[in-house]
């Protein structure tokens, strides 16, 4: 491979070098930031879990959960548009009797161990993300493998992948009925409204995630 | 030096040499890698900067990079899919034929 643009490497290079001296000199010497960690630790018991993480996510900023449930269900329109397959003909190229059986062993342990993740959101760290992101790569892994894919239905692939944003707004909208703001849950009802905000957001997120993967290209794939 | 300055230098070198790959290869694959490379630097600086002596560390950096990777699975899927797509289309028609097959 030919390299024409050596001196604008050289160049880019140099910028880039002075950049990151500049940013270490920048950074380091400074302190501890005044955040707003103890805020969350004093109200933690409010929240209605456990976890700081998932009372931020769920709770204190969970319009910025319910937009990213937006933006990567936005992405997914393009996907579908430049998809290399559709999710019903999702099928095996590579049939190999390894792979198949390696599906078949890995995925009852990885919807468990996802179902463990999410259940264990409310106390440690875990929650929706982590567990979408096992049942997402397992739903990659069952579509090339040439397994009946479980979201082969387009529309209940579609149902399950709005299906976090519309349960999100509609518990977020439900609370008009109290003289309450947009997304503020009553403390009694915290931890049951997280909880099902989590299932659904974790169903989401997987057919979302799995829709990405099996947009990719089956004959540039091998195994 | 400490574990989160350590860690802070590490994910501001990783940012920029992501970021000088992304500029300076044309191969769109290794950019899309590099650019998520650099990605992961930001999520490095963000994870060190919850660090706390004695306190439990900040959870709001936690809560923002759990958001921002599964946004940059996102957009790397669709900066993959656009890039296989303008490559296929230079090609020859046959070899575009042989993707919707």
């Amino acid at each position: 491979m030919t390299k024409p643009l050596v001196n604008g490497q050289r160049f880019t290079a140099l910028i880039c070098l002075a950049m990151c001296i500049i940013s270490l000199i920048v950074v380091i010497p400074v302190g501890p930031s005044l955040s707003a960690a103890s805020l969350i630790q004093e109200h933690l018991n409010n929240s209605g879990v456990e976890n700081p993480v998932t009372a931020v996510l769920l709770n204190y900023r969970s319009i910025d959960t319910l937009l990213e449930l937006a933006v990567i269900y936005v992405a997914v329109l393009p996907v579908c548009a430049l998809s290399f397959n559709q999710i019903t003909t999702v099928r095996c190229v590579h049939s190999d009797t390894v792979l198949r059986g390696l599906t078949s062993v890995v995925a009852p342990a990885t919807i468990i161990t996802a179902i463990y993740l999410l259940y264990n959101g409310t106390r440690l760290p875990g929650g929706a993300f982590q567990a979408a992101a096992l049942l997402a790569g397992l739903s990659g892994l069952i579509a090339f493998s040439g397994f009946r894919h479980f979201l082969k239905q387009k529309a209940l692939n579609n149902t399950l992948m709005v299906s976090g944003i519309l349960i999100f707004t509609a518990i977020g909208f439900s609370h008009y009925i109290l003289p309450a703001s947009f997304l503020a849950y009553p403390r009694e009802y915290a931890t049951t409204v997280i909880i099902t905000i989590e299932i659904f957001a974790t169903v989401s997120i997987t057919a979302i995630l799995g829709r990405y993967i099996s947009a990719l290209p089956q004959a540039r794939i091998s195994l | 030096m400490s574990e989160q300055s350590l860690y802070t230098v590490l994910g501001i070198g990783l940012f920029w040499l992501g970021l000088y790959r992304a500029l300076t290869v044309n191969a769109l694959l290794i950019k899309i890698i590099s650019f998520n490379v650099a990605g992961a630097g930001t999520f490095m600086i963000l994870i060190a900067s919850a660090y706390h002596d004695t306190l439990p560390p900040d959870a709001i950096p936690h809560a923002i990079v759990l958001t921002g990777i599964v946004v940059s699975v996102a957009t790397s899927a669709l900066a993959i899919l656009l890039a296989l797509r303008s490559q296929s289309s230079s090609t020859t028609k046959t070899s575009a034929n042989d993707h919707h097959r």
